[in-house]
């Protein structure tokens, strides 16, 4: 296992006089799978969300490309290989085929390689009959699949699921683990956020409890890797 | 292509209003313009000169107001006093008269204040204290207005607001008003002209020399307001005091009957 | 005197002839209000967003500022818009009274209010996860805000159409700083203010119905763009 792909250090987070994340470390690997978990409320998607770029930390520090920096100047960087994907996906306006090939137009691609990227994706995903459908038509286990397609046809480093499998019943469960399941066979690093750990038994492969504001490292029942 | 034509066309339209050829402003009061006679006369005075002429109309005070202020670059009104306090206090200069048309006393056909067929304005009015008859004034400081209020001052009775009424509103409106309420007013003749056909009210007096009405031209001062179109101002007043302008305010007529009558006299 | 009916009649005539004074006046209105819609909307959707979706000082007080320009009445703005554009005024030397320029103003000011009000209440409705979803697939800040106002469009029309029909039917401003010059600045609500003071109501109801049936296409498409809207949600 090489070096990891970002460290964050010293990360802490509060809100007014609450604080809800304290002197967190985590390492992201390429091909790993970290499962995060803690109750409701523990200030998971909080973290994430940081991780992700869409949330300020109060302080932390990123080490990223060789470089140490306040996170302020390191997410201007990093940013680009991180998605983060939400509980519920949210999917835009339109077809299933103009939501997977949003994030494309930013990638620096011509028309042509964008319509191949697209066609790739919804063939990685079994989506290529379901294209034309409109957004809002679609059920809780394709959506879900729309929103991964959507961020893996962007080839991203990091993909951070916010509870990825709640509400959804076992075979969209099963679906979703495949999906995950391949994704990091790809070298994506994975973390995901779940309240209930069983699914993900075969998946991850490290995990963390949030509690009381600390990141804390667990013993899964598999022998793990642990971060360092 | 298509989009670019669409977006310059889009564009051009919405900056083409940005960008005029300066007009003459003139400032005129409603009975004038209501008269029809600017719209029957500027489109020979445009045509000579190529002068684009811009006419608003609001009450005698306030066209009075826009001269001050350098709003317009010429006003015509029918105010003889104000005209000339306009000028001494350097607000215009090259004052001239136009043309003149009268006053008249209008009101309900049953006349309850009898003044049909009087000659004297002052006596009507007397009358209309009298028999407290309900009577509409303009109450906006227009040449009507000041007409009204310089007749009320050779009385020794007072209006009262029981029967005495004060609209605030142009000629045609207060007409209107008096209709409605089968009222009394004083009004010029020209809108006269074109509401009687409207009201139910007759023409009751006329013919008094005090309510001759005398129009005056006057050029917005160019030393106050140095921005004025003032050559377009001079080149309207002396053709409209010329022959041609004389001409066509003679033959003006409104309902068949002529209105105004030029004065001869240059000031 | 002709009726009710009498009038309506005449009118319906001197409209469908073609009256060419009656339509230059429709095409004013139409000139001078859609000139300010479209001079507005893009900034006042603009500043909707920021007051929606960044936190500063001030971002509630400016909120309560525009919602209480709603209702301000036109003949306020006019008469401000006047004083201001006067020679006499600080901003005199524009030369810009009575002319359609400054009618556009005037209904910039009044729809600008409407927009930013409608417009951020629309941005409050929207999800949250929009954005986010948008700036972690890569967007740059300016065009995810694109995609969150697609995403609420048809309240953003309804916002518009509304910030127009308040433009297209107000009098009150444009008769005080466009001077109701016929050719120029007459549009339709001063030139029914007009006749009808000199009495002279055919031309008024011509307008007038002009002015009906507009607010009835107005009125029609709001509530399909209102029903559009909930669809989606």
């Amino acid at each position: 296992m090489s070096a990891p792909l970002i460290t964050f250090r010293n990360l802490d987070k509060w809100y007014g006089a609450q604080q809800v994340l304290e002197q967190v470390k985590l390492s992201l690997y390429s091909g790993q799978c970290i499962l995060l978990a803690g109750e409701n409320g523990s200030g998971k998607t909080t973290l994430l969300k940081i991780l992700a770029g869409l949330e300020t930390p109060t302080r932390a520090e990123v080490e990223y490309a060789d470089t140490t920096q306040p996170w302020k100047t390191a997410v201007r960087r990093y940013r680009r290989e991180v998605i983060y994907l939400h509980q519920t996906p949210y999917l835009f306006n339109g077809t299933v085929a103009s939501n997977v090939a949003y994030g494309l137009r930013f990638t620096g691609l011509n028309r042509e390689q964008q319509q191949q990227a697209l066609a790739r994706g919804l063939v990685w995903a079994n989506l290529t009959e379901q294209a034309k459908r409109p957004a809002h038509t679609l059920s809780g286990g394709i959506r879900q699949r729309v929103a991964f397609t959507r961020a893996w046809v962007l080839s991203p480093k990091i993909l951070l699921l916010d509870e990825p499998i709640a509400n959804m019943d076992d075979a969209s469960r099963k679906q979703t683990c495949d999906l995950l399941g391949r994704m990091k066979s790809e070298g994506m690093s994975i973390v995901i956020t779940s309240h209930d750990a069983q699914p993900f038994e075969t998946l991850a492969d490290v995990r963390f409890q949030l509690e009381n504001n600390q990141l804390r490292p667990c013993e899964l029942h598999s022998t793990a890797r642990e971060s360092v | 292509m298509k989009k670019i034509c669409w977006g310059t066309g889009l564009l051009m339209w919405l900056f083409t209003s940005f960008v005029q050829a300066a007009p003459l402003r003139l400032a005129t009061t409603t009975s004038t313009d209501n008269s029809g006679l600017m719209r029957e006369l500027l489109p020979y005075f445009e045509a000579k000169t190529g002068y684009k002429v811009h006419v608003i109309a609001v009450g005698t005070g306030q066209a009075l107001r826009l001269g001050r202020d350098g709003n317009v670059d010429v006003v015509l009104v029918h105010a003889p006093k104000a005209e000339l306090q306009f000028v001494e206090a350097g607000y215009g200069i090259n004052r001239r008269q136009v043309m003149s048309n009268d006053f008249v006393f209008v009101g309900p056909k049953h006349d309850p204040a009898g003044l049909r067929r009087l000659r004297d304005s002052v006596q009507a009015l007397q009358r209309i204290a009298a028999t407290q008859s309900l009577f509409i004034s303009r109450g906006d400081d227009s040449g009507t207005h000041k007409k009204e209020r310089l007749l009320w001052e050779k009385l020794s009775q007072k209006s009262d607001p029981a029967w005495y009424r004060e609209a605030g509103q142009g000629m045609g409106r207060t007409l209107q008003i008096a209709g409605e309420l089968d009222a009394y007013t004083l009004t010029d003749r020209g809108t006269w002209l074109v509401f009687r056909k409207r009201l139910p009210l007759e023409l009751l007096v006329e013919g008094d020399p005090r309510l001759h009405n005398p129009y005056g031209i006057i050029a917005v001062n160019p030393k106050r307001h140095p921005h004025v179109n003032h050559q377009g101002a001079l080149a309207l007043i002396d053709w409209i005091t010329s022959d041609e302008g004389k001409h066509l305010i003679r033959e003006f007529k409104l309902e068949g009957r002529p209105l105004f009558v030029p004065i001869e006299t240059t000031d | 005197m002709d009726g009710l009916l009498g009038t309506t009649q005449q009118a319906l005539q001197l409209l469908l002839t073609g009256n060419p004074e009656l339509w230059t006046i429709v095409g004013v209105s139409f000139s001078v209000s859609l000139k300010a819609i479209i001079f507005t909307t893009p900034v006042a959707l603009v500043l909707a967003f920021v007051l929606a979706y960044l936190d500063f000082p001030g971002n509630r007080l400016l909120l309560s500022v525009f919602n209480s320009l709603l209702s301000v009445p036109t003949v306020v703005v006019g008469l401000l818009l006047y004083l201001l554009l006067s020679r006499q005024g600080p901003f005199g030397d524009l030369k810009l009274l009575f002319t359609q320029t400054a009618m556009v103003v005037a209904q910039m000011i009044l729809c600008f209010p409407i927009l930013v009000a409608l417009g951020h209440a629309a941005m409050q409705a929207a999800d949250q996860r929009a954005w986010e979803t948008a700036r972690t697939l890569g967007a740059p800040p300016w065009y995810a805000m694109l995609t969150v106002l697609y995403e609420v469009r048809f309240a953003l029309i309804t916002a518009v159409l509304t910030g127009f029909g308040r433009i297209i039917s107000e009098v009150g401003a444009s008769m005080m700083v466009g001077g109701n010059i016929m050719g120029f600045t007459r549009n339709i609500t001063t030139a029914i203010a007009l006749e009808t003071s000199k009495g002279e109501f055919v031309q008024g109801v011509a307008l007038g119905l002009v002015l009906l049936l507009l607010a009835f296409l107005l009125n029609f498409l709001l509530g399909y763009f209102q029903g559009k809207g909930k669809l989606l949600a």
